[in-house]
Order: C-alpha cells, then sequence, then structure tokens
C-alpha cells in the first residue's frame, strides 16, 4: 500500500515537471526601490565639518578624515605628499612609532595615512581609541629625520617594483602625456623626484595643509549622533589654524590628432592598451547620467560591447572596459585592455571602431534599456555598503549639490534617450584627438601599429619622449652563458651529453675530384683524435687528459706551451662545453640575420688576433655558424663555416652538414658519412 | 605574577564581548541530492544566488590542467534556452551582476540580483546545471580568453608565477603540484569531448550547493527551487582524488629569474588541511608574523632592519592540504639570503619562548576584527555559509568558527610553529631580477 503511494507520488511529480516549460524565461516580482540611508552632518567651530553614516548591523566602526587642498602641483619635488603620508603613521607627540603600531594591532584595527587623508577601521567597541589614533596622528606627528630617511628608501625601491608592472606604467605614461607633466594629474613621482625631497619639504606640505577649515571627518557604522558629536568635540575641538591658498590649474589642452604612443617593453607578453583623452566633468553635471548610460553600453561591463567584441567574439583578450571621471578638475575618459602582442594593432582598431559608433550610430532600444536596468541594479547593489551614503554625502558637500540629489537619481536615469547618448559621446570621446597609449614589446607590435597610420611616439617608463628602440636588439638581462646553455640544451642536454661513451664521427667534402676527410674519435671520459685526410697528406690531433699532441704526414709536431694551450682550447668534442667554463664571452648587443635566421651572436675572444664569433639560431637554440677571421695575402677576411642538417644521433643532435666557401661561387661542403655514437 | 593576572583579564574581556548578531539559516537536501542553504536578511532588496560546485583543478587529470578553470568560463556559453554570449546581458540587463571563479577544490558562480529577479536567477542557475551549451565554438573562443587571462595574471606579472613555482615542487604527488590556471600545452589540448565528459561526472545536484542570501521569502524559495531543481536528475557519487602527499623530505632550494627589479624570497612550509584543527593555531601564527606593522616580520623586517619592502605570511589551506607561505621583498641592497635568515631568526623565536599575554591577546582581538567584517554583505554571506558546508560539514560555522580560534593556546602557537615551520619541511624561491641571471 505505502508502494503503491510512493509510486504515485513518483507519477504525480513526473509529471508536474513535464508541465515546466523551461524555455520560458521567469518574470521579475513586483520590485523593492532601494532607499538610501540618512546621513547626519555637524561642523565644529574650527571649521572641521563631520559626516554621520550609522549603521548599526555590525559592530564596526569606519573613520576617514580628509583634507580638502585642492589640485597640488609638486614639481621638481613630486611624491612630496606621498612621503608625508608615510612619515604621519612614524610616531605622534603621545606616541612612538612603535607604540603606536603596538595600540592600533592591540585593537584589531587599521590606521592608514596619505598625504591628505587618514583612514582608520575596527571594532565599535574601541570607537574612543579610534577618534583618538586618528586625531593623534592627523594633529601630532612628530615627523622624525629617522623615518623619513626609511620612507624615502622605501619609496624608491617601491618606485622601482612599479617599473615591473605594465599597468603601473601605463598610468604613468597615460596621464603624463593627456595632462602634460607640468599639471598636478601628469607629473609623476619619480627617482630623480624622491631623491630631492628633504624632511623640511615634507613638514612645511604638513603645516600647509593639514588644517581643520578644510577637513572633513565621515564616520560610518555603529555610533549615535550624540557619541559621534561628543568624540568629535573632543578629539578634533582643539585644532586649530586654516589653508586658505589653493591653487588652480587650467585645463590641459586637448592632443593635436590621434597619436600612438608606446612604452618599449621587452619582457611584455601582453600590450597593455589605453585609449583616452580629458573631459570636464563634475558630479551633478546635467550630462552625468546620459554619459553614464553611454559607458554601460560601450564598455563598463561584461555586458558591454567593448567586452563583447574583443573578449566574446575575437578572443583578444581576458577583459576590455571604457570608463570615465568625475572631478570639480579634469579627469579622463578611456577605454584599456591588455592583448596578446599579436593582436595589438587589431585591438586597437576594434576599440576606435566601437568609440566612433556609439558616436555616429543611435544605440538600440533593447541596449537603452539593458543599460538603465545596469546601472539601476548596481546602484542598489552599491547600497548595502554604508560607505556609498558616505561618499554621496562627501559629494553632496564637494559638489555642493541639493540634498535630494542623490534621490533623483533613477528618476534622472530613466530619463535618459539614445539621442542623450549619442550626444554626449560624441561631445566627450574626441574622437580626433584621441591618445593611444601602449606598453608592450615594440618588436612585436610598432610595425604593425605604424600601418594603422597614426603618428607613432616612443616614451620611456616615465612618460619621457624616448628613442626608438631598435628591434633587432637582444634581449635585456640576456648573457653569453644563457646562449652557450641553451645551445647544449637543445643539442639533448648535460645529461645525455655526460654520458656519452664514444663518439665516432666521418664528414667527407668533394671538390674538384678530390676527396677530403675528417675524421673525430671521442672515448669518455677526455680522449678525443680529429684526424683529417686529403691527398696533400694527413694530420692527427690527439687530446688525452691534458695533454695534446700533433702528428703531421707521420711526424710529430714540436709544440711551444703557448702552440699547446692554444690547441687545448679546442680539447671539446662539443666547442660549447668549453665555452661554459669561459668568463670572457660576449654576446653582440644586436641580432645577427644568417642566411635568413635570426641568431645571438657570441665572441670568442683569442690570445691571439679577432675574436672568433659563434652564431646560434634564435629559434632553435643551436649552433648555425662560427665565424674566423683570418689574415690572408689581401688583409684580414672572415671565414665562416655553416652548419646544417642537425640530426639526432644517440640523442645528441649533430650537425650532418658543415659548409665553408673556398672562393665566390665554391664551397666546401662536408657531409656526414659515419656517425656512431654510443 | 600581577602581570601575567592583568593579561589573562584581558584574553577574558575579548571573549566575553558579544559579537554580531547571529546569521540564521535553513538547510535541506532535495532527493537529487542538491543541497539548499538559505538566509533571508530583508534589509536591502538584494539577494545573492550562488552555485558551489565541488570540482576544482585537483579533481583533474595531469595532462589537462586548468580544464576545471576553463570549464568555468564555458559555462557561461549559454544553455538549451539561453543564446551564445545572452547568459551575463540576461542577468545584467536585469539589473544584477555575476561572476565566478575556480580553486583548487571547487568551483563557485553567483548572481547578485534585484530581489524581485531571485526566479531569475534561480531558472539560469538551473540552466546551467541541467543542459549547459557546450559546443566547439565556446571551447575556441574561451580557450584564447582563457590564455589571454593567464598572460594578463600570471605571465605578464611581477612575481605571480610563484604559486605555481611553489606548488610543483611542495607536492609531488597529489594534484596539488599544478594550480587552477593550468599551462598552456593543456589548455591547448582540451578537447570538446572532454568537457562533455566533465560536466556529466562533475555538475550535478549531488555535487551542488545552492547558498541563497538576502531579501526574500523563505517559502516562496523553497517552492521556486523545487520547481528549477528537482527534476534534474542525479548523478553517479562523484570519485575524489587522494589526499595522500608523503612529507616533503627535505628542503627545496631554487631561483626562479622573473621579469622583476626588486627581489624576493618566498617560503613554504607543508602544512595541514583547512580544516585540520591545527589550522587554526596557523592562521594565528601568520597573524602574529605579518598582520599589521607591530607583527614580527614587519617590525624587525620593514621597520627595524629595513631590510625588506614588503612581508607578508599566510597560510595557504586547501581541503585535503595545506602550504604556509611566508614571503619578503628585499629593500635596498637586502639580499634574499638575508631575507630569509631573519625569517628563520623570527620563526625560531615563536618556536623557543612562548607568546606573552599581552600579544595573544592581540591575536584574539585581530582575529575577531576580521571575523566581524567577514559577513558584511549578503554576497559574503552566502560564499560563506557554502564553503562552510562543504569543507567543514557545517554551515553553522559562519557563526561559531571564532570560538575555535578561541580555543587556541599560546602553547598550541609555539606547538605548530615547531611542528611545521621546519627547513626540512620547505621549499623555498630566490625570486631574482633576469638581469642577474
Amino acid at each position: 500500500m505505502k508502494r503503491i503511494f510512493i509510486a504515485l507520488s513518483l507519477v504525480a511529480t513526473v509529471a508536474a515537471s513535464a508541465q515546466l516549460d523551461r524555455s520560458i524565461r521567469p518574470t521579475a516580482a513586483p520590485a523593492r526601490t532601494p532607499t538610501i540611508a540618512q546621513y547626519q552632518k555637524f561642523q565644529l567651530k574650527n571649521g572641521l565639518t563631520v559626516l554621520l553614516v550609522e549603521d548599526h548591523k555590525l559592530p564596526r566602526l569606519g573613520l576617514t578624515l580628509t583634507m580638502d587642498v585642492g589640485e597640488v602641483y609638486e614639481g621638481p619635488k613630486a611624491g612630496t605628499l606621498g612621503v608625508l603620508g608615510d612619515l604621519l603613521s612614524e610616531g605622534t607627540k603621545t606616541y612612538s612609532k612603535e607604540a603606536l603600531d603596538e595600540k592600533v594591532d592591540f585593537i584589531g584595527a587599521r590606521l592608514a595615512t596619505g598625504g591628505s587623508n587618514v583612514n582608520a577601521g575596527g571594532l565599535s567597541k574601541y570607537a574612543e581609541d579610534l577618534f583618538a589614533l586618528t586625531a593623534e596622528v592627523a594633529q601630532r606627528p612628530t615627523l622624525p629625520q629617522s623615518g623619513f630617511e626609511k620612507i624615502k628608501e622605501r619609496t624608491l625601491s617601491g618606485l622601482k617594483s612599479q617599473k615591473d608592472d605594465p599597468g603601473a606604467i601605463q598610468s604613468s605614461i597615460f596621464n603624463a602625456r593627456v595632462f602634460g607633466a607640468k599639471h598636478p594629474s601628469g607629473e609623476l613621482t619619480t627617482e630623480t623626484s624622491v631623491a630631492q625631497i628633504t624632511l623640511a619639504d615634507c613638514k612645511k606640505a604638513y603645516q600647509t595643509y593639514w588644517k581643520p577649515n578644510v577637513a572633513t571627518l565621515t564616520i560610518v557604522g555603529d555610533i549615535d549622533l550624540a557619541r559621534a558629536k561628543a568624540l568629535a568635540e573632543a578629539h578634533f575641538g582643539g585644532w586649530k589654524g586654516a589653508f586658505t591658498k589653493k591653487a588652480t590649474f587650467p585645463a590641459p589642452a586637448d592632443l593635436n590628432g590621434i597619436s600612438i604612443q608606446i612604452a618599449n617593453r621587452p619582457s611584455s607578453v601582453q600590450s597593455n592598451i589605453q585609449i583616452g583623452n580629458t573631459i570636464q566633468l563634475p558630479v551633478g553635471h546635467p550630462d552625468l547620467e546620459a554619459l553614464r548610460v553611454m559607458n554601460e553600453i560601450l564598455g563598463a561591463g561584461s555586458a558591454g560591447r567593448l567586452f563583447r567584441n574583443l573578449r566574446e567574439d575575437k578572443a583578444y583578450t581576458y577583459g576590455a572596459y571604457s570608463s570615465f571621471g568625475t572631478s570639480r578638475y579634469t579627469s579622463i575618459i578611456e577605454a584599456s585592455a591588455e592583448v596578446r602582442n599579436a593582436v595589438t594593432d587589431s585591438a586597437v582598431e576594434q576599440f576606435l571602431l566601437e568609440i566612433n559608433r556609439i558616436r555616429t550610430e543611435s544605440v538600440s532600444a533593447d541596449e537603452l534599456r539593458a543599460a538603465k536596468n545596469n546601472l539601476a541594479g548596481g546602484f542598489g547593489r552599491s547600497l548595502e555598503r554604508p560607505e556609498t551614503v558616505a561618499s554621496m554625502a562627501g559629494n553632496t558637500l564637494i559638489y555642493n549639490l541639493p540634498a535630494d540629489y542623490y534621490n533623483g537619481y533613477l528618476k534622472r536615469l530613466e530619463a535618459v534617450t539614445a539621442q542623450d547618448v549619442q550626444r554626449v559621446a560624441q561631445k566627450y570621446w574626441k574622437a580626433d584627438k584621441l591618445l593611444i597609449s601602449i606598453v608592450g614589446k615594440a618588436a612585436d607590435i610598432a610595425k604593425p601599429l605604424e600601418r594603422l597610420g597614426y603618428s607613432v611616439s616612443y616614451v620611456d617608463f616615465e612618460g619621457k619622449p624616448a628613442e626608438a628602440p631598435k628591434f633587432d636588439a637582444v634581449p635585456a638581462g640576456l648573457t653569453a652563458k644563457a646562449v652557450v646553455e641553451s645551445a647544449l640544451k637543445a643539442m639533448g642536454g648535460m645529461d645525455r651529453i655526460n654520458a656519452l661513451k664514444s663518439v665516432n664521427w666521418t664528414q667527407e667534402a668533394s671538390i674538384m675530384g678530390i676527396t677530403i676527410k675528417s675524421e673525430v674519435a671521442f672515448a669518455a671520459p677526455n680522449t678525443l683524435v680529429q684526424k683529417q685526410t686529403s691527398p696533400m697528406g694527413a694530420n692527427e690531433t690527439r687530446y688525452e687528459g691534458d695533454n695534446v699532441t700533433v702528428v703531421a704526414n707521420g711526424k710529430a709536431k714540436e709544440l711551444s706551451a703557448e702552440e699547446k694551450a692554444a690547441l687545448m682550447a679546442d680539447r671539446f668534442l662539443i666547442d660549447e662545453l668549453g665555452l661554459l667554463e669561459r668568463a670572457d664571452l660576449k654576446l653582440q648587443a644586436s641580432k645577427v640575420d644568417v642566411n635568413g635566421v635570426p641568431c645571438y651572436a657570441l665572441e670568442i675572444p683569442q690570445a691571439k688576433g679577432d675574436p672568433i664569433v659563434k652564431l646560434y639560431s634564435i629559434a632553435t637554440g643551436l649552433r648555425v655558424r662560427e665565424a674566423r677571421t683570418q689574415e690572408g695575402p689581401q688583409g684580414k677576411a672572415v671565414v665562416n663555416v655553416d652548419y646544417s642538417d642537425y640530426r639526432e644521433v644517440g640523442g645528441i643532435k649533430f650537425p650532418h652538414e658543415s659548409k665553408m666557401p673556398l672562393q665566390p661561387g665554391m664551397d666546401l661542403i662536408f657531409k656526414t658519412t659515419v656517425l656512431d655514437v654510443k | 605574577m600581577k602581570h601575567s593576572f592583568l593579561g589573562l583579564a584581558l584574553v577574558l574581556a575579548a571573549v566575553a564581548q558579544p559579537l554580531s548578531a547571529q546569521i540564521k539559516y535553513e538547510s535541506y537536501d532535495l532527493p537529487n541530492g542538491l543541497h539548499v542553504i538559505l538566509h533571508q536578511d530583508n534589509s536591502n532588496p538584494l539577494v545573492a544566488v550562488s552555485v558551489l560546485y565541488h570540482v576544482g583543478s585537483k579533481d583533474e587529470i595531469p595532462t589537462r590542467t586548468g580544464f576545471a578553470h576553463f570549464f568555468e568560463h564555458l559555462l557561461f556559453e549559454g544553455s538549451a534556452n539561453i543564446g551564445r554570449g545572452e547568459y551575463m546581458q540576461l542577468i545584467q540587463s536585469n539589473g544584477g551582476a555575476l561572476n565566478a571563479n575556480t580553486s583548487n577544490d571547487r568551483t563557485f558562480y553567483y548572481e547578485l540580483l534585484p530581489s524581485n529577479q531571485l526566479e531569475l536567477g534561480l531558472w539560469m542557475e538551473a540552466e546551467r546545471m541541467l543542459h549547459a551549451k557546450i559546443d566547439q565554438v565556446g571551447v575556441d573562443t574561451q580557450r584564447e580568453v582563457v590564455k589571454e587571462e593567464k598572460r594578463q595574471r600570471v605571465d605578464n606579472q611581477p612575481y605571480a608565477s610563484f604559486l605555481s613555482e611553489m606548488f610543483k615542487r611542495a607536492f609531488k604527488q597529489h594534484n596539488y603540484r599544478w594550480v587552477p590556471i593550468g599551462s598552456m600545452e593543456d589548455l591547448n589540448a582540451a578537447k570538446l569531448d572532454e568537457f562533455m565528459a566533465f560536466y556529466k561526472k562533475y555538475y550535478i545536484p549531488n555535487n551542488a550547493t545552492l547558498s541563497i542570501a538576502g531579501d526574500i521569502d523563505v517559502a516562496q524559495t523553497k517552492a521556486i527551487i523545487q520547481k528549477y531543481f528537482a527534476d534534474i536528475p542525479k548523478g553517479p557519487a562523484v570519485q575524489r582524488p587522494s589526499a595522500y602527499e608523503p612529507p616533503l623530505g627535505g628542503e627545496i632550494v631554487d631561483t626562479i629569474y622573473d621579469n622583476i627589479q626588486i627581489p624576493a624570497v618566498f617560503a613554504g612550509y607543508r602544512m595541514v588541511s583547512e580544516t585540520h584543527p591545527d589550522a587554526y593555531a596557523l592562521q594565528m601564527l601568520t597573524t602574529a608574523l605579518s598582520d599589521g606593522p607591530s607583527s614580527r616580520f614587519s617590525k624587525r623586517m620593514v621597520d627595524q632592519d629595513q631590510s625588506a619592502l614588503q612581508v607578508a605570511a599566510f597560510p595557504f589551506a586547501m581541503e585535503h592540504q595545506g602550504v604556509f607561505i611566508a614571503l619578503a621583498l628585499a629593500n635596498g641592497a637586502a639580499t634574499t639570503g638575508a631575507l630569509m635568515t631573519t625569517m628563520e631568526e623570527e620563526i625560531a623565536k615563536m618556536q623557543n619562548e612562548p607568546l606573552s599575554d599581552k600579544e595573544f591577546t592581540k591575536l584574539l582581538n585581530k582575529v575577531e576584527s576580521e571575523f566581524v567584517t567577514r559577513n558584511s554583505n549578503v554576497a559574503g554571506i552566502a560564499e560563506n555559509l557554502a564553503n562552510y558546508h562543504v569543507y567543514y560539514g557545517d554551515a553553522n560555522l559562519v557563526n561559531t568558527e571564532i570560538e575555535r580560534y578561541r580555543q587556541v593556546t599560546p602553547a598550541d602557537i609555539q606547538r605548530v610553529a615547531k611542528t611545521y615551520l621546519k627547513p626540512e619541511n620547505r621549499v623555498v624561491l630566490h625570486y631574482l631580477p633576469k638581469s642577474a641571471q
């Protein structure tokens, strides 16, 4: 009975599921409009503004103190505010650096100082400590000499490490170009500028900018207004002084036409591409929502045209995106991706195509709808974080926005039309004045980029003009030893070479009816006999351990110590084994072409005369030529021996053909006739 | 005497403090084996829908490294009822966000949606589980995308190869010897029919956990889950790879030449899995060594000696095994050898001298502070619940795991430092600039 019941219910389940038509997409339930949490604002007598966002969900508290110092141009001492930022954590009148660190860590908090801000966070039960620590570093830093020296060195090391990071390089060179080096947003902190910063500079910057009248304290978390007021007053009420002289800078000029700049990074396996221009767009500007919709459709995320085109369709990249900044001053609009070297030019073309398309064609109704929904969703998601409300409060203050500005956001967003999108795309994407900035391997990408027809210039990692690189330069960091090692590896590797017991190798060349025979016999560990036979006679060189003897036409030859030493250099079956032991090899700076094969060239200095040059194929690692300079009747002449037809015998690759020019049009070609390897 | 009494008081004070509100949840299994976890929080009109498949790079075969992650990419290609390229569009054009990630142990997919779109998220996850579209176009496209991801995240980034270099030396037998991104060679070799087989083997309800957190009505949510997931057929039980790995059996030291200017040293000590009781003491040990400016490595190397630009220690704990990683980037002219010696000296202190009460209390405070932050949004809660269920068999650890930290004693920390941080148990990698080669 029970079994039947189960069976019946199974039938019922199957029947029920059979009715489910999965092709029918669910429709949305009625939407709940997200609500924006309230914030509160008050001011201390010294001018310090306090913004409070209460959020009691978790027992934690965050404090941010920000100095509104405007745009700061530091010139030859760029980086001063950055160094000051670190220096603020080096101790205060009340706490030594060590005591400060201890205090922060003990309560499980975090405290970070910047050139114009302090960030502190931790559990709300330590609210008093968090206020006290923030106030200490802001108002009573000791700015010690010892800490200054330490930070300076660390900053220099940090700058060095940034040069390893293509993203950091891109950000530097892009800003340097579109803002110009004389603009606060374009100037770069460099090793040179940091070296010039003194402690006095940092102290002066501190005394100038760190004043309560330009300070905003933002409090987010598990605290109520009364306590926030009391703590702010207790810890910041006694802070004195004012900063009034904010500098202003004119907006940077647009670029003159589209241009490409390349920072050559030979080790790059991807090109870091960034394309864009400067814009003027403060929060509160009526174009803002339309520009957000435009950017959403173009490339804000994985639904954007850039992502779908460059990643999902063409698979050039892991991701392609666009973005823009809002600022009281100047900001940028840009599109970027990291793409493999080979498709760099194609990716640039697709970027330009998409930027052009959104400027010239109306977006579809579907795209418009989807973009608005996506933005509205993002707005709702962002409200989960109380910090979002704090940043809205901060913007309301900085940009002098109406109190209900953010409450009207969704409505303004909804009102954006396709015409608006196209209009702002045209206004903000300055399609004829774009900078196309690329960090990548010039040897791979420069020629294809040149074909795009825009002006191409080179910059160093600090954005300063640089010489166009020579593409035949060998990679930075490559050593002679590495070339030798890779040749040995290409031949079969040291393990196999070391395991050789014996080799008998005969090569023969015929020319004008004469046969020349070259025989090499090797026996482990170190016996090598080289014999050359021709109608003119025979000679034999025999190496045994440290000894070398030469027999010419049956007669032992007397060898001077010097001659012996010269011969001993050739005692190896494989020349490269001898090269391994030498520290005087020189790798030529440029690649060399041998019969169409790009090669690295190694110079092997000789006791007398010019060095011997051995050339190794970059592709295979194998030796393809040896060039010796010989004194002849008409002066010096270079004799090349070319090696080819490498074939593996006994696990080792041997060249089965060696070619030597005798005179123009006549080569002596040795072919392997016997090769016995054990 | 007085001092230690004070310390005890501090410890007690820390223990007595109440933590944040409990995360309440309901969980159950569907007959097909799908495990469901539901957490209701109506404070924002948002819902996180996530599915954790218990398959990661350790389930791969040695000639197909990177396969699980590659497969993750394929599952955005579409399904029987969702066209190619539409998967991401659908979520985003309805106001949601989505993503996925693959670790050594699991693959995790999630959508964060306006709560009125809950059903859309569930329908799409069911599409993915029941009949994802896996075809040659998708394989060919995503193969190149994944290779770009590898270039961007690993090959073109300084030091980024350290994990793969570390793991291939730290593990000889276990599948942790490779990392989720895999090798270019294997990515190139992966074939369509292999993906089909992988899908059948691992993407089955009895290998999945559906975890939902946010603005939901529990009864209604259960009904929608029933509608879309109940008739997805159960698959055969999943065979897990062996967890065994013999002891390292001696120190391994190697040099890696990278596209870097600043030398660095990475030391990896073999340790236990994340679920082993010692994992908590090891976590606190890393906190003592490198969390915060007063931590031992930071204070000594960054501040006093100024030999390091940056130091870090973290336990890379996985389901079967773990590696305790300590690293330092050189400042100025410091050599990687000298950095390693200093780290060893600091480790020796942890082994030979017990922690003071004050330092131990600091560690507890730090752990507590971190624990509170861990559940600050619905997406994080959904993921934590799923992880705790899958790895520990107890989703409630989302509320109670802090107790496991509180049971750790200073003696435990000293003991794990002695047990695991031994030279014969470690791999040391010296990262040097290519120009130094």
